[in-house]
């Protein structure tokens, strides 16, 4: 998969570091909150460099807290970097870039708008008509398989569609990077797997699209991708890089296949070698 | 840190240099400058007429607002527990809450006269439907699913109530105490402007305000104002201290001065 | 190897959940104490003096009289709403601006928030007497106490619908690349909407409240006058119908915004 042509993505050495306030515990504490407290650094992401190429399909992995969330927000530039850069199609990125689409994991829907009108929001906001908004988003609606409810408002659905609505929202910018913070995170696992197969049918469906996807769910990231990044644990930086040889379309056969269950034991264990260590931790059967 | 407090001071100082402003304009009479309005405020302190009237007001307060406490929370919880009992009874302290009470003073003058036991049961109904909502509201939120673990393990509705629903209700109770002191010091304020008592912080108002001595009654006012907000802030500073685990309560809270 | 399913015994047994259909049967409880209420206050007044304890019934024929022969509520009643409506009025042009600047501004809020917070815990009425020596005794000392009694109640409410404008929705906003005035215009003012909402409703409560304490101690024209007469005249059957038109008029003004609330935001758990 890795072309000649210049990647798409590129994160060159980021850095970020939070500041928290750590209390002490002293009962005045209870009365002056600001008491003896010190900040202290926390390192979320050191050195992370990664390159996604033009049409990949990127997931990320990593244990709680090794910021993969962080770094995807770096990438669209929702969070400032405190060292090194990302570059988007050669140049370097401060503000969100339009070449980008950010799919959120608590999917973010207007309560106030309904469905066509969520999905209308970044046509909106780029100037474009309501009549071409309409035709456009309408589109996408119908791709993401929620024709008829278009009037409908994000609490009358559930999960599943509400997440669709945000992924439609997305698509209808037309953006070249998709980025997804672990989109499927708050949807039952039976959801999970169907809008697994339906984002695959999807973006089967457009013209290549380059992803990166976050998530903590190993089979999900070997469902969908074309290379598959393991972060260390906190401060987080690339592990290794899995390929995920499967051709598309990708059908739920693959589930079962035996490259796939040695490619999920394999990222188990190299995730379990970042967890804490644990005495007698359990091995996945398989 | 630093930065609030920065800002805070300088608005200080800008409502106060406005103040100052003011009074230089407007005269004395009318709007007595800060410097004025301290002076008078020792001399009331001084002549002992500010810690008399402290005394009669706080007396109602403590009767009013007490026997408000002591009969609101078991009460509010009472209704919260029993359904039927709830059902029957809640929307009379709803419709109290919102009801200008200080339209009842006239009535409770008519029937009791102009003296502190007035004023007492004034404050007592006037606190009372803040602490029954809070406490009610209380013991209606223990989840579903609490109750339910103590039911797996057979326990009986007396420990369940001991058990689950009034540890449950402990922060209510202290919002209640923390609400009903604020809607008890303005309960006492309404009541000493309408049911007047000699020597009482409303005649003093009244009294000076007669006699064009604004500085006293602008110090009685700021006074009785910070007594208020120092109440609040007193209770929410025990409360933080002995309950620190925050419960949502739906009320707003509204401390009204009717 | 074949599955078996059984359907389960109690599907389509026609069972209906007993309970709920018995309490439907019964009067409503809160029915029942009112009647209850009613009928207790008649038993007390029996044998009392009019001027002390009037019956129910010649509560009820009193409102009847001033509401409807004599006119003289509505025409109290007018005079007074003038005060509540300019008041209210004033306070949600200054209120609702300044809670959502707060809200959306930390300096605006650490600058003021002193104040606010104070207003809304003081005892406001301990100014209407100030007014009353600034600003006389006609409408503007009522104006200004229905001010400060709904002001701080705003500021606050909008304060809170402005700051917890969920950090989600402006990612969101600027994910798609939204400029400042964009979320402003689509993110912050579509949340704030509802609790302008709420704001009118808590603040009418407390506008009421004002407009009678003014009403109480400025006792010149409409309710305060009416109030004012009853009492010397001992007619205890009327103050009882004034006071109780006063709860029915909180309750109510409050109940319909509650349902202006509702119908704007369905999605809110009200």
């Amino acid at each position: 998969m890795v072309g000649n042509e210049q990647a798409k993505l590129v994160l060159e050495g980021i850095h970020k570091t939070y500041e928290t306030k750590r209390p002490r515990n002293t009962f005045l504490r209870r009365f002056l909150p600001d008491w003896k407290s010190e900040m202290i650094k926390v390192v979320a992401i050191e050195e992370l460099s990664l390159e996604v190429h033009a049409g990949e399909f990127v997931s990320i992995v990593g244990p709680s807290g090794c910021g993969k969330t962080t770094a995807l927000r770096i990438m669209d530039a929702l969070v400032p970097a405190d060292g090194g850069r990302v570059l988007i199609n050669g140049t370097e990125t401060a503000e969100p870039r339009s070449e980008c689409g950010f799919v959120f994991q608590d999917f973010g829907l207007y309560p106030w708008r309904n469905v066509a009108a969520n999905v209308e929001f970044g046509l909106e906001l780029r100037g474009v008509g309501p009549e071409e908004r309409r035709r456009r988003a309408q589109s996408f609606i119908k791709l993401v398989g929620l024709e008829g409810f278009e009037s409908h408002y994000p609490h009358q659905l559930s999960g599943g569609m509400q997440q669709r609505v945000g992924i439609a929202r997305t698509l209808a910018i037309e953006p070249e990077i998709l980025l997804m913070d672990e989109p499927f995170g708050s949807l039952d696992a039976l959801t999970r797997r169907i809008m697994q197969f339906e984002l695959l049918r999807i973006l089967g469906s457009q013209r290549p699209t380059t992803a990166v996807f976050v998530t903590h769910d190993l089979e999900e990231a070997l469902v969908l991708s074309d290379r598959v990044v393991v972060m260390t644990r906190r401060p987080g930086c690339c592990k290794e890089i899995v390929d995920v040889p499967f051709g598309r379309p990708r059908t739920p056969e693959v589930l079962d296949s035996p490259e796939f269950l040695e490619l999920r034991r394999h990222l188990w264990e190299s995730l379990q070698e970042e967890q804490v260590p644990v005495a007698g931790a359990v091995q996945p059967d398989g | 840190m630093a930065a609030t407090v920065k800002v805070r001071l300088i608005s200080l100082v800008v409502v106060f240099a406005l103040w100052w402003l003011g009074s230089l304009l407007a005269g004395d009479l009318i709007l007595p400058s800060p410097v004025t309005v301290v002076g008078r405020f020792t001399d009331l302190i001084a002549d002992g007429a500010l810690g008399r009237a402290l005394r009669i007001g706080l007396t109602s307060l403590a009767v009013g607002g007490g026997a408000a406490i002591v009969v609101g929370v078991p009460l509010g919880i009472l209704l919260g527990v029993h359904r039927t009992l709830g059902r029957a009874f809640d929307f009379y302290f709803s419709a109290l809450y919102v009801t200008p009470f200080s339209a009842v003073a006239p009535l409770f003058v008519l029937w009791f006269g102009f003296d502190s036991g007035t004023r007492m049961i004034f404050i007592f109904f006037f606190t009372l439907p803040q602490i029954v909502i809070v406490c009610y509201q209380g013991a209606r939120a223990t989840p579903e699913g609490l109750i339910d673990v103590a039911r797996s393990y057979q326990a009986r509705p007396r420990d369940i109530f001991v058990k689950t629903i009034l540890p449950y209700e402990v922060p209510f109770i202290f919002t209640a105490l923390r609400l009903g002191v604020g809607r008890a010091v303005q309960g006492m304020v309404v009541a000493e402007l309408l049911i007047s008592a000699a020597q009482g912080l409303g005649f003093l108002i009244t009294a000076y305000s007669a006699a064009l001595d604004i500085g006293a009654v602008l110090a009685v006012v700021l006074f009785i104002m910070f007594l208020g907000v120092l109440a609040s802030m007193l209770v929410q500073r025990i409360e933080d201290a002995v309950a620190p685990w925050h419960s949502e309560v739906t009320t707003t809270g509204e401390p009204s001065g009717g | 190897m074949a599955i078996e399913v059984r359907p389960t015994a109690s599907a389509g047994s026609g069972e209906k959940p007993r309970g709920r259909r018995r309490s439907r049967r019964l009067v409503p409880p809160q029915a029942i104490s009112v009647a209850g209420l009613v009928a207790l206050w008649w038993l007390a007044s029996v044998g009392q003096p009019s001027h002390i304890l009037p019956s129910p019934g010649a509560v009820a024929g009193k409102l009847w009289e001033i509401a409807f022969v004599t006119g003289e509520l509505w025409a109290a009643l007018q005079i007074s709403l003038v005060s509540l409506l300019l008041g209210g009025g004033l306070a949600l042009v200054v209120g609702v601006p300044l809670g959502v600047l707060m809200g959306a501004q930390r300096t605006i809020e650490r600058s003021l928030d002193l104040y606010v917070i104070g207003l809304y815990v003081a005892p406001v009425s301990a100014l209407t007497p100030l007014f009353i020596f600034w600003l006389g005794i006609d409408l503007a000392p009522r104006v200004a106490t229905v001010f400060v009694f709904a002001v701080p109640q705003i500021i606050i409410t909008c304060f809170r619908g402005a700051r917890s404008t969920p950090l989600t929705h402006i990612q969101v906003a600027r994910a798609f690349r939204a400029t400042r005035r964009d979320i402003f215009t689509k993110v912050i003012v579509p949340h704030e909407i509802p609790y302008v909402v709420t704001a009118l409703r808590l603040g009418l409560g407390q506008a009421i409240k004002g407009m009678v304490l003014a009403e109480l101690l400025i006792s010149t024209t409409g309710l305060g006058l009416l109030l004012s007469t009853y009492s010397q005249l001992f007619d205890t059957a009327a103050l009882i119908a004034v006071v109780l038109v006063l709860m029915l008029l909180g309750v109510l003004a409050t109940a319909i915004v509650a349902r202006l609330e509702k119908a704007i935001t369905p999605w809110r758990p009200l």
